[in-house]
């Protein structure tokens, strides 16, 4: 090939990078920023990795008088099987708060820990932080690596490394958490870039983090419900828990457990007889996860924030059924107790007592009709609470 | 038999090279704005990474 034509075979390859580059700004200027939202539109009950991802996108939606509430499937729930979830109660309603729920499944402490420390950068409202947990994120041997590295948000790492009230020791125990978990050394580092490697790794990494999370905020901005406005009404949570259970009487019909028609048949019968005694061999001991609540408690306490740790119960009846005892899950709840009055700041709404209580739940790990009444309940006092 | 088919195609590809340079330049260009394109298109939107579901069998 002669000197002149693979000058120009050359340039037609620079013109090709240039074309791709111009297309990826294009890309930047044209997605909303991550923090574009609708004043008059409530977007803290809309169920969302994305959204539990961006710092930016909850920030610039907490008011006020918000709770940041972090949880995981639990949120998931719609209200056309319980209409009493957040969103169709507090988030229709104007009682002075407003919830921020932040999470999605299998979303446990580690990951709780992260995005508390990315969000309350700069405080949060009240200080003030609600965390839900279950005993299904307490089982034996803790989240497998894969489950986690779907859930890990690098994005809300590089935040929480931003944190400069977050004290080293507790920062080095999230990194070796993270690496037990199977987060690569390349991705750590370029969450807290200390050479020009890393630094170089962190710019893309944060490009197109930004980038992913600018793409799919557009479908949290389009599930999001008119902002609850008007005067502060006080809510009636007696009559708010007798409509709940009306609702659940309609609503689980077929089982002798209280639990959802639809989730009984479809996903309880079925499995019953194989599941029986099927997990007698679950201790709740043998898992990191005690120590990521108390990690958890620690970040808070480090960041001038008070947290309220919700416990969940799981449904008695299941899984007496399935072989794990009611002591085995008695000595559970006692652990994550213990684990929360080490903290003297610490809040407890305790649900742990509520296993056989028909209705509180609407399958086997998740709050039901009269559950997220008490809940919400439970959020409201605290959040109300000194304010 | 493979060998010599790959060899008159490559043939025929210098051939209309040689003949068709401004033709080649873009065919170049947009070859590899589409691959440096469609690269990042997959990292940055596609699904891969997404979120698990919740599933009941775990708990």
């Amino acid at each position: 090939m002669d000197p002149k034509t693979l000058h120009r075979r050359l340039g037609a390859l620079a013109l090709g990078v240039v074309i791709a580059a111009a297309v990826v700004v294009g890309t930047f200027v044209v997605l909303p920023r991550q923090d574009a939202h609708d004043a008059h539109t409530d977007y803290g009950y809309v169920y969302s990795g994305a959204k539990s991802s961006s710092v930016g996108f909850v920030r610039a939606n907490l008011k006020d008088n918000s709770l940041l509430v972090l949880g995981s499937s639990e949120f998931s729930t719609p209200a056309r099987l319980v209409p009493q979830v957040p969103a169709a109660i507090m988030g229709t309603h104007n009682y002075g708060v407003r919830l921020m729920l932040v999470g999605e499944a299998f979303d446990q402490c580690l990951w709780d820990t992260i995005a508390l420390g990315a969000m309350a950068n700069e405080g949060l409202p009240n200080n003030k932080v609600a965390v839900i947990v279950g005993l299904g994120q307490f089982t034996d041997g803790g989240l497998d690596n894969a489950t986690f590295q779907t859930r890990f948000s690098r994005s809300l790492y590089r935040a929480f490394n931003a944190n400069g009230r977050i004290p080293a020791n507790l920062r080095e125990r999230v990194r070796e958490r993270l690496a037990q978990q199977g987060v690569d050394e390349t991705t750590l580092r370029s969450a807290s870039p200390s050479d020009p490697i890393d630094a170089v790794d962190a710019t893309v990494f944060d490009a197109m983090d930004d980038l992913k999370l600018r793409n799919q905020l557009n479908d949290v901005r389009a599930s999001g419900i008119p902002l609850a406005e008007g005067p502060v009404e006080t809510p009636n949570w007696d009559a708010l828990h007798e409509e709940a259970l009306l609702d659940a009487e309609r609503m689980s019909t077929n089982n002798d457990w209280g639990v959802e028609d639809a989730f009984y048949t479809s996903q309880l019968a079925p499995a019953l007889e194989s599941l029986a005694g099927a997990r007698g061999g679950e201790t709740y001991t043998s898992t990191p996860e005690y120590d990521d609540l108390n990690l958890f408690l620690s970040v808070c306490e480090a960041c001038g924030i008070s947290p309220m740790v919700v416990i969940q119960p799981s449904l008695g009846p299941y899984y007496d059924h399935i072989g794990i005892s009611q002591q085995t899950r008695a000595d559970a709840y006692e652990h994550i107790r213990s684990v929360v009055a080490s903290h003297p700041t610490a809040r407890l709404a305790d649900f742990s007592d509520r296993e056989y209580e028909r209705y509180f739940m609407f399958d086997i790990v998740h709050f039901g009709w009269t559950g997220w009444i008490e809940a919400q309940k439970a959020l409201y006092d605290f959040a109300t609470e000194g304010a | 038999m493979a060998r010599k088919k790959n060899k008159t195609i490559r043939m025929r590809y210098d051939a209309w090279l040689g003949s068709h340079p401004a033709m080649a330049n873009v065919v170049i260009a947009a070859s590899v704005a589409v691959a440096l394109v469609g690269l990042f298109v997959f990292v940055t939107f596609s699904g891969f990474g997404a979120s698990a579901e919740f599933i009941y069998n775990q708990f």
